[in-house]
């Protein structure tokens, strides 16, 4: 019994190892190649530079991409939670006709594929002289944020009494003084949280901003994978400077995500 | 009908932005691209796009490579992070690191983990290396630009989602069911087989597709990784290929309404196999 | 196939980190035995009766089944191999199987064959009153049938010991009430050394055979419940036994016989009498308050609302002037303030009003006394 434990325990930590050794493997040597001259062969590259980081800077506006990727992601989880907020109190407190139909439809984004989805609604986008538009990146990426946050937010909204709302509404308080002094406050934990996953969420959608954006108008992760596609393009230590720094913006915003919320509130709860 | 569930002036608006958002951006571009797939360019009633699909064999095998990659590629998924949810389910020691070591995918994106492995697993690459050293394989092995490296890397991808559904789902058994079933006289694989495993399959179910949606969808890591004008052309690639290369909408329209077709045909079985394992679950809930 | 005699728990110790849940805990629990453990919330009620089914893993001490040691912290038969049996406070019922497949799920893993499963099973949820219940699943059952099920799961393996972890207390008042008469009958009938958790006197006093008093990881008493119920250890038993009026005195006088004691004790400048009997239970009470008596410590004393006499008596006279009363039907619940400034609490049958000046007496027998602060562990 003792025993057995304890070869759980070992082969638990064994894979754990396997695997990092392997996901690290792939990150240092993508970290590495980003700050060599030339690495062809060898354990580990001869010359090291700063001038893929400085090629960035200059070349490919980098700064650029990065204001444009965070101003999109902001416009998303911003306006994604002004219509997934009410949306989330109704489904948390009201018992309506049609709430199971209406409650699927906000679900279909999610188990859908995104290429399937997208590529029509990247037509109505390009149809409407939506597409190639900052406005229509931000819109096709809501398209997956609104539901997302409707069911991080449902939950936190059911754990608030409705008694409270009563004793306020007994107290004299209308319904935008009910949202402001009762609703928002209780529910900030779930707005954050809701509000920083949709942020790691947007930041790393490819598919919708794939199908829509222009050379202009692209977040770092399509501007990324343009590049490695054309490749010979720009030089590979380039693009691997330029994936470092997306992967420490994804790590930026995961950790500044896992102070506020538990590893596994980044998925979506089943009930 | 209960006087609670009449809609009323309050409900429908703050319905209202959802509503309009979810009919504006998802329903009516989905039936448009359904409206889209059965006409043809002067806008005529036609199957011909789908009969184009069915009969070319280029174009009909990638359903074929796409569930040859995101099958099993889920299920391995599903598979791995069963033992490493039910082995952290009561906490464990540095429990917060290691959740985050596992998830560290998460934030490395598509590129990165293509560029890497390309790299990393390569001819040249450590991987090669380390396993020619320890005496495994005498000549490097082939990671990439194949079959193999796409599965390796929509794996990647996908473990960390899988494993945190399955976590949050597990943790929150109740703990006293496996005491009981111990009490009872069941050792740990039978608790395991008769009461967690029975209890994880709602959480199973999702997990595998909400993995298979992302599996399924794999077009960066096909093209990156594989060989996207041959075996790992997926159903993605020839779906933006007919959209945006040859700008053919209504053959577009045709594949991504294949798709979700198929992705919907594959939750349905799932949730039927759910029905099959967990009896309980319809009832469960309405105590 | 070994016969259970009894179990023997020796100098059990349970340490969480640093933190000792449990210390020094002796126990022995006979066949047919019904023992109760009672305590607040934390004070090792439930640690122990975890340690002792084998789901939390001791850190010192050792138990006993007959002579045979089954735990002692290094070597440990497993949980499933002890043949006991546990209620849990939530039932821990398996939500996806049916109320037949959750009774018979002990059953399957033994090598039985499937009529005489079928046999057990009906005959078990026959004798809980749940005929007719086998295909329901849980979540469509209230918490009094949801119990009957996890108990029925239990003793339909015939456990050697039935552990019961407060099993009422997610039960509504009158369902309680109910369902402790239908565990009393039940032990009764089927004879099996049980060991039941809870923090409620009431459920203590009526079920068991044996009461084990505890407070933060340490026995404070055991005993039959009268025992305890008239011969508290120390104040904290007293006090979770019913005991109010805790007064601080000062002992003026103690005049002791080998097993009982009058001490004359000022409360207040007021002196009352109190005949103290030492039995088994409170013996370690008479060296301590000797000791108390010597250093001139001030002591406690308690008694019980129900122990107040109203009238004038031959000893132990109060005056007391009514603050609240509190209506309760066959009688009243009364607080007032004595003619020393004390506040007392007690009860009333005739009709009392506030503001009422009442005579007061209490019996000497009835006045317990109690070194202050200290806990005298059995």
């Amino acid at each position: 019994m003792q025993k057995k434990l304890k070869l759980s325990g070992i082969l638990f930590f064994v894979a754990i190892i396997i695997y990092l050794l392997n996901v690290s493997g792939i990150l240092f040597t993508v970290i590495l190649n980003s700050f060599s001259k030339n690495w062809f062969s060898g354990l580990i590259p001869k010359f090291y530079t700063f001038e893929w980081y400085h090629y960035l800077a200059t070349d490919h506006d980098i700064f650029n991409l990065l204001g444009l990727t965070f101003s999109v992601a902001i416009a998303v989880v911003g306006i994604s939670l002004l219509i997934a907020f009410p949306a989330a109190y109704a489904m948390a407190r009201r018992e309506f006709r049609f709430k199971g139909v209406i409650l699927s439809l906000f679900l279909l984004p999610m188990i859908i594929p995104p290429m399937a989805y997208g590529i029509p609604l990247a037509m109505v986008m390009y149809k409407s002289h939506l597409a190639m538009k900052v406005i229509g990146v931000i819109l096709v990426n809501l398209v997956p944020i609104v539901p997302f946050m409707i069911l991080v937010l449902q939950p936190f909204i059911e754990q608030i009494s409705a008694n409270l709302e009563s004793a306020a509404k007994m107290l004299g308080a209308n319904g935008f003084t009910i949202f402001r002094k009762i609703l928002a406050p209780l529910t900030l934990p779930g707005i954050l949280t809701a509000g920083i996953l949709s942020l790691v969420k947007t930041l790393s959608m490819f598919e919708l901003t794939y199908l829509v954006a222009g050379g202009k108008t692209q977040t770092i992760i399509v501007a990324l994978y343009s590049d490695a596609y054309a490749a010979g393009f720009r030089p590979i230590q380039a693009i691997d400077a330029m994936a470092v720094i997306y992967f420490l913006t994804a790590m930026a915003a995961l950790v500044v995500a896992l102070k506020f919320v538990s590893p596994t509130q980044m998925v979506f709860k089943v009930k | 009908m209960s006087e609670e569930k009449r809609w009323d002036f309050s409900l429908f608006i703050v319905l209202l932005p959802a509503l309009l958002f979810i009919v504006f951006l998802f329903i009516y571009p989905f039936l448009y691209g359904l409206f889209l797939s059965f006409t043809n360019e002067d806008g005529g009633f036609t199957l011909a796009n789908y009969g184009r699909f069915f009969t070319d064999n280029w174009e009909l095998r990638t359903i074929g490579i796409t569930l040859w990659i995101a099958l099993p590629a889920t299920l391995l998924n599903v598979i791995l992070a069963i033992p490493f949810a039910y082995y952290m389910r009561h906490g464990i020691k540095s429990e917060k690191l290691i959740t985050f070591f596992l998830i560290i995918p998460i934030t490395l994106g598509t590129v990165l983990i293509s560029e890497g492995m390309l790299t990393y697993m390569g001819p040249h690459g450590w991987l090669n290396q380390f396993l020619m050293a320890i005496g495994l394989i005498k000549e490097p092995f082939r990671f990439t630009h194949n079959y193999l490296g796409v599965m390796i890397s929509v794996i990647l991808q996908g473990f960390p989602f899988a494993f945190l559904m399955l976590l949050g789902y597990v943790s929150g058994i109740n703990p006293d069911l496996e005491k009981a079933a111990q009490m009872l006289g069941a050792s740990k694989a039978k608790t395991f087989w008769k009461i967690l495993f029975p209890l994880m399959v709602p959480g199973i179910a999702i997990a595998f597709c909400l993995n298979f949606v992302m599996a399924f969808s794999v077009y960066p890591s096909a093209v990156l990784l594989g060989q996207p004008s041959g075996p790992t052309r997926v159903i993605s690639i020839a779906a933006y290929q007919w959209s945006f290369e040859k700008f053919d909408f209504n053959m577009g329209s045709a594949i991504s309404m294949i798709m979700a077709a198929i992705e919907l045909l594959v939750i349905i079985l799932v949730f039927i196999w759910r029905q099959r394992m967990y009896k309980g679950a319809s009832i469960v809930g309405k105590g | 196939m070994r016969e259970f005699k009894k179990l023997t728990i020796q100098n059990l110790t349970k340490k969480f980190g640093e933190k000792e849940a449990l210390t020094d805990f002796n126990l022995t629990v006979e066949k047919g035995q019904f023992v109760t453990f009672l305590g607040p919330s934390g004070c090792g009620k439930s640690t122990a009766l975890n340690c002792i089914a084998g789901l939390l893993p001791i850190t010192s001490g050792q138990i006993y089944i007959n002579e045979e040691c089954i735990d002692n912290g290094i070597k440990k038969v497993p949980v499933e191999k002890r043949g006991f049996g546990m209620v849990f406070q939530n039932y821990a019922l398996f939500p996806h199987l049916t109320v037949f497949n959750n009774v018979a799920f002990g059953l399957e893993l033994k090598r039985i064959s499937k009529n005489e499963i079928k046999e057990k099973v009906l005959n078990i949820l026959k004798m809980v009153h749940l005929e007719g219940y086998e295909n329901k699943f849980p979540s469509q059952m209230s918490g009094g049938e949801q119990q009957r099920v996890a108990i029925a799961r239990c003793i339909v393996l015939e456990p050697d010991l039935l552990m019961l972890d407060e099993p009422l207390s997610n039960l509504d008042a009158k369902l309680r009430n109910d369902m402790r008469y239908e565990l009393k009958t039940l032990h009764e009938r089927l004879q099996v050394a049980s060991i039941y958790v809870t923090h409620d006197q009431q459920e203590a006093l009526a079920l068991s055979d044996k009461i084990v008093v505890m407070k933060k990881g340490y026995i404070q008493q055991v005993g039959t419940p009268e025992e305890i119920y008239s011969h508290p250890a120390n104040l904290f038993v007293a006090d979770f036994m019913g005991f109010r009026n805790i007064w601080e005195a000062q002992i003026e006088e103690i005049d002791d016989s080998n097993d009982e004691a009058k001490i004359v004790v000022d409360i207040n400048g007021h002196k009352l009498i109190s005949h103290t009997k030492f039995t088994n239970q409170n013996r370690r009470l008479k060296p301590a308050l000797q000791q108390a008596f010597k250093n001139h410590q001030t002591i406690n004393t308690a008694i019980r609302p129900e122990d107040f006499l109203i009238g004038k008596g031959e000893t132990n006279n109060l005056k007391c002037k009514v603050g609240i009363v509190e209506y309760l039907g066959q009688i009243s619940h009364i607080t007032g303030t004595l003619n020393n400034n004390s506040q007392a609490d007690f009860r009333a049958s005739e009709k009392i009003r506030i503001g009422d000046e009442l005579d007061l007496w209490i019996p000497p027998e009835k006045l317990l006394v109690f070194p202050k602060g200290v806990n005298t562990y059995v």
